[in-house]
């Protein structure tokens, strides 16, 4: 990191050591260093996305992912609580059974749908020469 | 799709002959079809609605609509374009209700009457709490859409979004609040942490 940064930053470790201190001001020779971050623990104030919760729960999470969330929820009651009513939810759902039976006459009436539909067929055609006709006569008896 | 590989002879009956070879002359007949996918399409539907009246009519419309259109449907998952078709016609449904609601300014009207007016018989058809039917119900119906999709009928996030026609984060956002106010309704329902929401726990 110190060969990226450059010359400065090697300055700043020698005047640290000669200084004894690890906070000297230094002016102009600390910049921002993208990634010290990294290495810390989560800021208080940061917390999984809902669609990571969601992908967590569902267990779709990539490695790097779900790794980086299991950190994070070792350590956030918050995002913990999420993740749970996530799963009880998900679990109620996905645990009461899918036994819907058809309603009696139903499936008799699906599969008199192509009747029905050739049926209405005839009639909006017979109905739409019926209104042609209609109108036609009111034209001409106006 | 996942039903229909258990082998190689399954996988070529049905509906799933045409998706897989493309061949029309595999198409089975109407009443072939109809005894295929009813149980599936009713099924979301009584999800979706919430009710048996509206799920018949919605099963009926889904059919109508497949019926009419199948002569253009390409070879592709059966279930899926039955899937989008219901769940875009519960859509079309809900957004006419309001439609009406507004304009009749009728803000106490809930749904159709219905015929079938005893809900312990529903549920005992069912085989859903009615708390979390009636949790599913008390959500947006764009909401109550992706989870019913994902937890009810099983669906990957990608399916979920072909069939409601949104990203993948608009899905995973959408469950995410579904799921959430599902635990709230449950919660206030008296559902504790210990005590198990589901008749068919442990499955």
């Amino acid at each position: 990191m110190a060969e990226r940064t450059g010359k400065k930053v090697a300055r700043v470790g020698l005047d640290r050591g000669s200084r004894g201190g690890r906070w000297a001001p230094i002016p102009a020779s600390i910049t921002p260093d993208p990634h010290h971050r990294l290495t810390q623990g989560f800021a208080p104030t940061e917390h999984l996305a809902a669609d990571a919760v969601v992908a967590y729960v569902d267990g779709v999470l990539g490695g790097t992912a779900a790794a980086r969330a299991n950190a994070h929820l070792r350590d956030c009651g918050q995002c913990a609580a999420d993740v749970d009513a996530q799963a009880k939810a998900r679990r109620a759902l996905r645990s009461a059974g899918d036994r819907v039976p058809l309603p009696p006459g139903l499936l008799g009436q699906l599969s008199a749908i192509p009747t029905r539909e050739i049926d209405m067929r005839a009639v909006f055609a017979r109905g739409h020469a019926d209104r042609t006709g209609d109108a036609q006569r009111r034209n001409r008896d106006s | 799709m996942k039903t229909l590989h258990k082998d190689v002879s399954s996988s070529f009956t049905g509906t799933a002959g045409f998706d897989a070879t493309g061949d029309r002359g595999l198409m089975p007949s109407w009443d072939e079809l109809v005894a295929e996918h009813a149980d599936r399409v009713y099924r979301l539907a009584y999800r979706l609605c919430g009710n048996q009246h509206d799920a018949e009519d919605l099963t009926q419309e889904t059919f109508i609509r497949v019926f009419r259109s199948l002569q253009n449907y390409q070879p592709g998952t059966f279930e899926g374009w039955l899937h989008r078709i219901t769940t875009n016609l519960f859509l079309d449904m809900v957004r006419r209700r309001n439609k009406i609601r507004m304009e009749a300014l009728e803000p106490s009207y809930e749904r159709i009457p219905t015929d079938t007016p005893d809900p312990q018989q529903a549920f005992a058809d069912a085989n859903l709490t009615p708390d979390l039917q009636s949790a599913l119900d008390s959500l947006s119906p764009e909401f109550r859409a992706a989870v019913v999709l994902c937890d009810i009928e099983g669906l990957s996030y990608e399916e979920v979004g072909t069939t409601l026609g949104v990203k993948m984060g608009t899905v995973r956002s959408r469950i995410h609040r579904g799921r959430q106010a599902i635990r709230e309704h449950l919660a206030a329902q008296g559902y504790t942490d210990s005590r198990s929401v589901a008749v068919g726990a442990g499955a």
